[in-house]
């Protein structure tokens, strides 16, 4: 086979699709050598945070975790406090040396871990962004770049302005309220390479308020680690599944609900019976390249694809009659009526109906 | 000369027994600073709060909380700077919508809280527990406030709050009807009783046998008449064709069968979604009266 293939490639005939083959091929390795994924990352940081007017400092120090898979997100503070937070696949989790407490949506120390864990997966290319610049005008030999968020009403600020070098590092970071009244300017400094990509260590924050109250935050990284052995990163950490036992047996739990360690929380089941691989590998197709380009109509959240996946995960043969019906409704005008939950982006929120369990009743 | 020696050794070993306490112990007086006074730290809170540095204000706030001695100040709930910084606490947890926040000052100082400011941190914690709608939650919260004497609006809210998540609607009705008769259009109950008055449940059974006998009728009986037509039409046309196909064939090609089994399937998924579109409509409904709970709530804030 291999040799018909080196004959086909080698004829002089065929001297353009040799061509091609050879592009092919440099292509693939020079894409593979740029995709440096980041499985895993943890760095030291200190939070400095200053307020001009009394010159009052407070300083938070800690360390920020980041696994890929089994997927978790730490945010550990060491001084003035000892705390832990989690983020895992089973939400969001608080320790410290006494209990371990599940976080609420709304709490404030979840969100802070969110954005801190949007603004990594930011900044290291492990979530694509999909910011679109508004206008980008030269200044000084810096590209200064403005995005318009005035249209957006749920968003406070109207405009981001952006200045980075030649090199395509962001230098400054500024954030408006409307066109005269600044909110935030950020200064990022000292930039190292991580894997191919590079990143500031130091970053400094001004706040401005209407009375003209400045806040200083400065932010340093040090001990910026990737892609370490799972083991390692766990002794760093210093968590245990002892911890966890052990705060389940003190009942100290903030909400009866059974909390799972992150690590055991992603024990996957493989189904690789035929129906299920010819369905999910449609479903991948149609999602990379049909839902791709057409971006998603569906008016329903999850949308009919993964519905129908969703349903023959759970049901079996009659998920692809739950599908066909979703798919009913969905073409209809039936979605018009007010019959189901709303979400934040106007889609209907319609999952899966849930299996009920033998013992449930009415 | 011997005893000399032991006598020196034995000084030496006494002062170095002795005299290192005083002398070599660290001086932590100049490491720790002096605490606060309780004055200064309200001062710092309020500035806080005021030029929007809310996260840092709650943090200051708890101190200056937790700076009082309860058991040496009996009388704090006549204090206003200890009530004032409560109600600054309350505003920044009810901004932030942070429920554990709210769950901790009321688990905290809830008992040293004015009439006014216990009506509100309940109204938020209610807020919050209706929103999870579990009836025995809600119920184990509500029934010791039984006791207090709140607004009118506030106890009514509590009840028919009670009776929304327990499905109980001609009480909840009545409750409707009462707020409106005292306080005319300006009651907040009006549109809540508009739902409870148009709470008629549809019976998934019925949709299904409905569905059974024609097919998209249980649609129908749902309230979607388009989608009756929709389904009618395309399971009829599968009927018509394999009727079709079938007597032109006389049943010997694959024809009729084909469009049979597409019948057949699209059948069993109307039967289905008959089913679920009647529970869905009585989801609604009882999502429907949830929600505009949920807006009395946010009106009384």
């Amino acid at each position: 086979m291999a040799s018909r293939l080196f004959r086909f490639l080698f004829r002089k005939k065929q001297s353009k699709s040799l061509l091609l083959f050879i592009l092919f091929i440099f292509s693939s390795f020079s894409s593979f050598a740029q995709s440096k994924v980041i499985s895993t990352l943890s760095l030291d940081f200190t939070r400095t945070e200053t307020i001009e007017e009394n010159g009052q400092t407070a300083t938070l120090k800690g360390r920020i975790i980041y696994s890929k898979s089994p997927f978790f997100f730490l945010f550990q503070t060491d001084a003035p406090f000892e705390q832990k937070v989690f983020l895992t696949s089973q939400g969001a989790f608080l320790t410290d040396e006494e209990n371990i407490i599940q976080l609420d949506e709304s709490d404030s120390l979840k969100q802070i871990c969110d954005d801190f864990l949007n603004w990594f997966k930011d900044d290291f290319g492990l979530r694509e962004s999909f910011f679109i610049p508004q206008t980008r005008t030269f200044e000084d030999g810096q590209v200064v770049t403005q995005w318009d968020y005035s249209k957006q009403d749920s968003h406070p600020v109207d405009t981001v302005i952006v200045n980075s070098d030649s090199n395509g590092r962001i230098t400054m970071l500024k954030m408006y309220l409307d066109f005269s009244t600044l909110l935030t300017k950020t200064r990022l400094d000292d930039y190292k390479y991580f894997a191919g990509k590079a990143f500031p260590t130091t970053i400094v924050s001004t706040s401005y308020d209407n009375n003209e109250a400045v806040l200083t935050t400065k932010l340093n990284f040090s001990n910026i680690s990737f892609n370490q052995n799972t083991e390692k990163l766990f002794q760093t950490s210093k968590i245990t599944l002892e911890d966890i036992t052990e705060a389940r047996a003190g009942k100290d739990l903030s909400r009866d609900t059974e909390i799972i360690h992150p690590l055991l929380s992603t024990a996957k089941t493989y189904d690789v019976s035929i129906p299920s691989v010819l369905l999910k590998s449609s479903f991948k197709f149609y999602k990379k390249f049909i839902t791709n380009q057409d971006m998603t109509n569906c008016p329903f959240y999850p949308s009919c694809s993964q519905y129908m996946v969703d349903a023959v995960n759970q049901n079996g043969v009659f998920g692809l009659i739950q599908g066909l019906e979703r798919l009913k409704r969905c073409t209809s005008t039936e979605h018009k009526r007010d019959l189901y939950p709303t979400l934040s982006n106007g889609k209907h929120y319609d999952p899966v109906p849930a299996k009920k369990s033998k013992g449930e009743t009415k | 000369m011997k005893k000399r020696l032991a006598l020196s050794g034995l000084i030496f070993f006494l002062t170095f027994i002795f005299l290192p306490g005083p002398f070599f112990a660290a001086d932590y007086s100049e490491q720790t600073p002096a605490p606060y006074a309780a004055s200064t730290l309200k001062a710092f809170a309020d500035s806080l709060y005021n030029e929007g540095f809310l996260s840092q204000a709650e943090s200051q706030y708890k101190l200056y909380l937790f700076s009082f001695d309860f058991n040496s100040q009996p009388q704090v709930e006549q204090n206003l700077d200890f009530q004032a910084s409560l109600s600054s606490l309350c505003n920044i947890y009810k901004s932030q919508q942070n429920k554990s926040g709210i769950n901790w000052l009321k688990k905290n100082f809830y008992r040293y809280a004015q009439l006014p400011l216990k009506e509100e941190i309940n109204l938020i914690q209610g807020k919050y527990i209706f929103m999870e709608r579990k009836a025995d939650d809600f119920e184990a919260f509500s029934r010791p406030l039984e006791t207090e004497s709140f607004s009118p609006d506030f106890s009514r809210l509590l009840k028919a709050s009670a009776f929304v998540l327990n499905k109980d609607i001609q009480p909840l009705k009545e409750l409707c009807s009462l707020d409106v008769q005292s306080q005319g259009e300006s009651s907040n109950f009006i549109k809540l009783g508009e739902l409870a008055d148009s709470y008629k449940l549809k019976k998934p059974g019925a949709a299904l046998f409905l569905s059974m006998l024609l097919p998209g009728s249980g649609k129908w009986y749902t309230g979607s008449f388009g989608a009756f037509t929709g389904s009618f039409l395309s399971i009829g046309s599968f009927i018509a064709g394999t009727v079709f196909t079938g007597i032109q064939t006389k049943w010997k090609s694959w024809q009729p069968y084909i469009f049979g089994a597409c019948g057949l399937v699209l059948y069993i998924a109307d039967l289905y979604g008959s089913y679920q579109s009647a529970k869905r409509y009585n989801d609604a409904l009882y999502r429907h009266l949830c929600e505009e709970t949920e807006a009395i709530y946010e009106k009384l804030y």
